[in-house]
């Protein structure tokens, strides 16, 4: 009985030593910058009231051996393209990406870091201090824009109505905002310190 | 078999996609049930029953719907109420008509409940 017991307790621990390593993600190469382009088709966050385009997510990957080990990182504020008209998008505070497994996750935090404003609701924001943009990677072989690395944005964070600057009649309610692809199509991933070398996430370290 | 595809290229040029069915198509009979679909002399809870179809169709706007159609009573009771119910109305419009359609209906709604 004892025999089994310690049998079992050494399993558990090998089990506990290997399941933090296998779902841990790490990026490579180490201390790259890549960009994640929204084209046309680009992810956009979709509301009640209008949508907004997300054209550009830049960062830089993390030396050796962090890139391994230290998720999150900061990254640059994601740059907003278009927006339907009568919509805005402002993007502030501290950005930063992460990922669990092959869905990496950008996400911002402070106060109001993405607000959405339309012009045929003044006096209302639809804001959110900790966006969370969940999408998938796929992770690319070589170059040509086919086979580069993919995200593909697909989620649905969500945001609070708040007043701005008048009576906002939503004001604590909440909205569930689409942050997805505009085709099935995944945005490129490039490397902007070795164009020729995909940027790739490894499940296992 | 060519004069069923030429048939039915004239019938979607005329009637345009059967698909496109949504919004369109439902603010149309109501406007001409109507005459047309103004925010004049009624409450801001009229107009906004009358867009009730919006919360028939599927996303974000569904819900955005649902929250002005059958608002909680803080809602209804908020001054920013109208301009709510107005943003919903111009939901039915193209996007660049909006800013103006909605500021026009929140004006309408606000002069009705002055004169009531």
């Amino acid at each position: 009985m004892k025999r089994k017991f310690a049998v079992l307790t050494v399993l558990g621990a090998l089990i506990a030593l290997a399941v933090p390593a296998s779902s841990m993600a790490s990026i490579y190469p180490a201390g790259h910058k890549f960009e994640i382009t929204g084209d046309a088709n680009g992810p956009k966050l979709t509301t009640s009231l209008g949508n907004c385009k997300i054209s550009k997510i830049t960062g830089t990957i993390p030396s050796a051996p962090k890139n391994e080990e230290l998720f999150p990182f900061t990254i640059t504020t994601p740059t907003v393209g278009t927006c339907s008209a009568g919509a805005s998008l402002t993007l502030s505070g501290t950005w930063s990406m992460s990922a669990h497994g092959y869905t990496p996750l950008v996400y911002g935090s402070g106060a109001d870091s993405a607000v959405l404003r339309f012009t045929s609701l003044p006096g209302c924001k639809l804001a959110s201090s900790s966006p969370t943009l969940l999408g998938t990677w796929s992770n690319g072989t070589t170059t040509p824009t086919l086979l580069k690395s993919g995200f593909y944005a697909h989620s649905e964070p969500t945001f609070t109505w708040a007043t701005d600057g008048g009576s906002c009649a939503l004001a604590g309610s909440k909205e569930t905002v689409k942050w997805e692809s505009g085709t099935t199509q995944s945005q490129a991933v490039t490397d902007l310190t070795s164009p020729t070398t995909p940027i790739i996430i490894g499940n296992d370290k | 078999m060519a004069r069923w595809v030429s048939l039915c290229l004239l019938a979607l040029a005329l009637g345009g996609c059967g698909g496109g069915k949504g919004s369109t198509v439902t603010v149309t009979s109501e406007q001409s049930a109507a005459g047309r679909l103004t925010c004049e002399d009624k409450t801001p809870l009229e107009v906004a029953q009358r867009l009730r179809s919006i919360a028939e169709h599927r996303g974000p706007r569904k819900r955005f719907a649902e929250m002005v159609v059958d608002p909680t009573p803080a809602i209804e009771e908020s001054p920013g109420y109208p301009r709510l119910v107005a943003a919903l109305y111009a939901t039915t419009l193209p996007p660049p008509k909006r800013a103006q359609a909605a500021a026009a209906c929140a004006e309408e709604l606000a002069a009705a409940s002055h004169g009531r």
